[in-house]
């Protein structure tokens, strides 16, 4: 039983740090891109 | 030991196991964050689709009430899915149509008015819409539909498709997000390489939701964005460098005398694009499609254009759309739009000179709508 409960604890680790990492990228992506929202008025 | 401690000690050790399985680094817990990685990522490919957009879910893109492309976008995106209802009138232009009109509800009833006929209207007009963006919009359209598209030929026409570095911003960095394949036409054509297409929405138009992932983090936390119409009545510059300021005003006047120094060679290339968008919209059912003077400050006119090189414009137009079989019309003095009803060099300020403006746009309309291809009358 103890081994499947580390299995578990693990999952769990993995997808928490999963879901963080994937925040984190979607942040450093808008931050640091490089993307912008264009705007010319000139048209 | 009882058999009660026993369950309560497996219990309290597997609970322990949990714990050191969920702190601790292992394989498996890296393999399983990957993975998550991997399978958010797969969630967007497949969830973040046209339909998504069009739906309410677009406002969480928005960065403000006046970010017109997302909201442009979820209405080009809707009616690309569900049409439209014929008789149709679809305005596509640039800020200053859009803030000459009072709203798509009243143009509609104006023109019933007129001519018995209620048109489904739908106004397309974001900030500063280049002639590119208008004939991806165009290309959006329904593939099949009965009524009339107008095009706003916005206030610097000689500014048309006549920088490549303008193309070249607006490939890297999409304002509309859907791709279009009259886009990627224009694109070829200007000799620039079209972006890399897969055929899912979300990595074709990459771009467009690249910049919107701080607006989409922000929204998710205050809530969504609502849509504002008009925002230009009654606006007044707070300083000189403000829009419509004395600063600015010069400095646009001088711009826009700097593309009419290339006028010919500039109005070339844009007439050319509105030309292939015209024939593509004809193309989709009893269409006729009008080129309308977006209103200009009748100072603008004087001191960017000067009279009689306006009135040359205007013959020059009014030559294309024959040759075309298309429209032209100037709205502008028949709405009697005096310099101290606009905002700025083409926004209006003033309410009255809306209403006049919507009224003259329903009096075309209402005398074309019933003369198109296929009813039988003069077109």
């Amino acid at each position: 039983m103890t081994r499947w409960a580390r299995i578990c604890g693990a999952c769990v680790q993995g997808v928490v740090l999963g879901a963080l990492l994937f925040t984190a990228i979607l942040y450093l992506i808008s931050m640091y891109g490089g993307a912008r929202i264009f705007r010319y008025e000139g048209f | 030991m009882t058999s009660d401690s026993r369950a309560v000690q497996t219990c309290h050790e597997a609970w322990r196991a949990f714990l050191k399985g969920a702190t601790e680094p292992s394989p498996l817990a890296l393999s399983v964050a990957l993975a998550t990685v991997c399978g958010l990522i797969a969630v967007c490919l497949r969830f973040v689709t046209p339909a998504l957009v069009a739906s309410d879910a677009h406002r969480y893109l928005a960065e403000a009430p006046n970010d017109d492309y997302v909201f442009v976008t979820a209405k080009a995106l809707a009616l690309l899915r569900d049409g439209a209802r014929d008789p149709a009138v679809f305005i596509l232009g640039a800020s200053g149509d859009r803030e000459s009109i009072t709203s798509c509800g009243e143009l509609a009833e104006l023109v019933q008015q007129r001519c018995g006929v209620r048109p489904d209207v739908h106004l397309l007009a974001p900030n500063g819409l280049s002639v590119w963006e208008m004939a991806a919009l165009a290309d959006a359209l329904p593939a099949q539909f009965d009524g009339i598209v107008v095009l706003g030929l916005g206030v610097n026409p000689p500014r048309w498709a006549g920088a490549r570095a303008d193309l070249e911003a607006l490939v890297a960095s999409p304002r509309l997000g859907f791709v279009s394949a009259v886009f990627d036409r224009e694109i070829e054509r200007a000799g620039l390489r079209i972006p890399w297409r897969t055929g899912n929405y979300l990595l074709d138009n990459r771009g467009f939701f690249h910049a919107r992932v701080r607006c989409l983090i922000k929204n998710l936390r205050r809530g969504p964005v609502t849509y504002e119409h008009a925002r230009m009545l009654h606006a007044q510059p707070s300083g000189p460098e403000e829009m419509g300021g004395a600063a600015w005003w010069d400095e646009r006047i001088e711009r826009a005398r700097g593309w009419l120094a290339r006028y010919d060679e500039l109005m070339d290339a844009g007439l050319s694009v509105f030309a292939r968008t015209a024939e593509a919209l004809k193309a989709r059912g009893r269409v006729s499609v009008v080129l309308v003077e977006t209103p200009t400050n009748p100072r603008f006119i004087d001191q960017a254009w000067g009279r009689e090189r306006y009135a040359a414009h205007q013959r020059r137009l009014t030559q294309f759309t024959d040759e075309h079989g298309l429209h032209y019309w100037d709205l502008s003095a028949a709405s009697a739009l005096g310099a101290d009803e606009f905002h700025d060099h083409t926004h209006l300020r003033a309410t009255e000179a809306q209403r006049r403006f919507t009224k003259k746009l329903a009096d075309r309309l209402a005398r074309l709508l019933p003369a198109r291809p296929g009813n039988g009358r003069v077109n």
